[in-house]
């Protein structure tokens, strides 16, 4: 028998880790997909996503409840993003060999196989404009990737965002509104051309 | 209203995200303003090419590999449970919740004395310079790597920097000693080595009686391990274990996930050998039994499964 949330969660309160790994893969997906849509880099995606449900593992004992465990879980996810980013540019400014590292495994669209694009041709414009538009999602500001990357690819609502980040409706829609406007700039030269 | 907002509201109508009344000033407002409605149909333009670059479709291998990573990590933080552990989250469930405030109170006021003792009094600062100078990481045979530079301020000489210091461990004991269980199960699920990780199970398998996070660990490495050798090793380990519902449940992974042949066959014969110990297959087992042995790719198990199911029939 399938058992609830709110089961494996009793479950997992008194240390059951095979329940807990039951809640983790009902939710692994999206926060894997957050993750690795928010980081740039494989690693990146596998840190996030190890340190939210370690985070949920150490945190689990004293969840009431009271909300969603989805929400709680969204919450942490969106809090490991917005610090990781902070932790990865301290680290990549003064990181002495960071470019050269050839563990990084970028994630980029550009670098996956697009079944529907027939010929070489298109497929290297693709590959041209979603490397453009992956190096503008890197320009923008933590908060900005993460409501853009929230609401553009993995299409949850500003409500839900709003929850998720802990901030007011209208404040979201303001990081929409200029990470749309900031993306806009860094691809002037792509939609001109 | 400023053309600032209808700007954000042009936008926001693309992600279906305004109210109904916002929705009807944008359309009138789009009515009588030229320079709104170019905007809007460049937007237009603008997301679906956003729209269209966003598919990312991650390689599943990424999501195993982090899963993978997460049961270790989740193994390392269980067994860094101390002892006391149980008996203070039992005194957490009935007396925290209600005395929270005054607890956290006390334990502020007991930081606060022992980090000005600490702080200030001269004895314990020459023990922290003690400590400092007989620093265990500064030994011969510990080897230094991964070094990260954080800060470094050239004008004050202050430096700042991360670093992994290895250092080789001789130990000696008996399979049933804790310690030694444990840098087994840690290694079993952590080391890179697949040949290490075999030699963890067989270790681990002599142990004379069973023990819960040892079969946690077994299960984790059946279910995640990327080698089909040391998948199937630790379910043979498993076999020395009585069957329940968390085997049972492997056992059902192995059989509906597996893409080696070989573990679903030996995942059959354990269920089967099950039996024959007296103990009842049940629904469930049947169910994926009967689904094995109707679609299967391989003829074996198929008439395996077929065989196991006709018996329980009988």
């Amino acid at each position: 028998m399938v058992s609830s949330d709110h089961e494996l969660i009793q479950y997992a309160q008194h240390g059951d880790v095979s329940a807990f790994e039951q809640l983790v893969y009902r939710y692994d997906k999206q926060v894997f997909a957050i993750a690795a849509r928010f980081g740039n880099y494989a690693d990146d995606a596998k840190d996030i996503y190890q340190e939210v449900f370690l985070r949920v593992f150490r945190g689990i004992k004293t969840f009431q409840q009271k909300s969603e465990f989805a929400t709680w879980l969204y919450r942490i996810t969106t809090n490991v993003c917005l610090t990781h980013q902070t932790q990865r540019k301290k680290y990549r400014y003064s990181s002495l060999n960071h470019d050269d590292d050839p563990k990084q495994e970028l994630i980029d669209p550009a670098l996956h196989e697009r079944p529907h694009e027939s010929s070489p041709e298109q497929h290297t414009l693709a590959s041209d404009i979603s490397f453009h538009i992956e190096a503008a999602l890197r320009s923008l500001s933590p908060q900005q990737k993460l409501v853009f990357t929230l609401r553009h690819y993995q299409g949850y609502k500003l409500k839900e965002i709003a929850t998720m980040m802990g901030c007011a409706e209208g404040t979201i829609k303001r990081y929409l509104f200029s990470a749309t406007q900031r993306m806009r700039e860094q691809l002037k030269d792509i939609y001109e051309a | 209203m400023k053309h600032e907002q209808y700007k954000e509201w042009l936008q926001l109508s693309l992600y279906d995200e305004l109210t109904q009344d916002e929705r009807h000033t944008l359309d009138d407002h789009l009515n009588s303003c030229a320079e709104c409605r170019e905007e809007f149909d460049f937007l237009k333009k603008f997301h679906a090419v956003l729209t269209q670059h966003k598919s990312v479709d991650l390689p599943e291998q990424l999501l195993v590999e982090a899963r993978y990573q997460l049961r270790g990590a989740l193994r390392m933080q269980q067994s860094r449970r101390s002892f006391w552990d149980p008996a203070f989250d039992a005194l957490r469930e009935v007396v925290l919740p209600h005395y929270k405030i005054v607890f956290g109170g006390i334990a502020l006021f007991v930081l606060g004395i022992v980090l000005g003792y600490l702080l200030f009094n001269p004895s314990s600062r020459r023990a922290a310079q003690l400590v400092k100078e007989e620093n265990p990481i500064i030994q011969s045979d510990t080897r230094i790597t991964n070094v990260r530079f954080l800060n470094t301020d050239i004008a004050t000489g202050r430096i700042e920097f991360t670093f992994e210091a290895v250092k080789p461990v001789r130990m000696k004991g008996n399979i049933n000693d804790e310690s030694v269980q444990k840098i087994l199960t840690h290694a079993l699920l952590t080391e890179q080595n697949p040949g290490i990780r075999l030699q963890s199970i067989n270790a681990i398998a002599s142990r004379k009686s069973p023990d819960k996070e040892i079969k946690s660990a077994l299960i984790a490495a059946v279910k995640t391990d990327e080698n089909p050798g040391v998948r199937k090793e630790a379910l043979k380990a498993l076999e020395r274990y009585p069957m329940d519902e968390e085997i049972k449940h492997t056992l059902l992974f192995v059989l509906t996930h597996e893409r080696n042949a070989g573990l679903r066959i030996a995942a059959i014969n354990y269920l089967d050998s099950t039996k024959v110990e007296g103990q009842a297959l049940d629904q469930d087992v049947l169910n994926v039994l009967k689904e094995k042995m109707q679609s299967d790719d391989n003829n074996y198990i198929r008439l395996r499964a077929k065989a196991v199911v006709e018996e329980v029939r009988q």
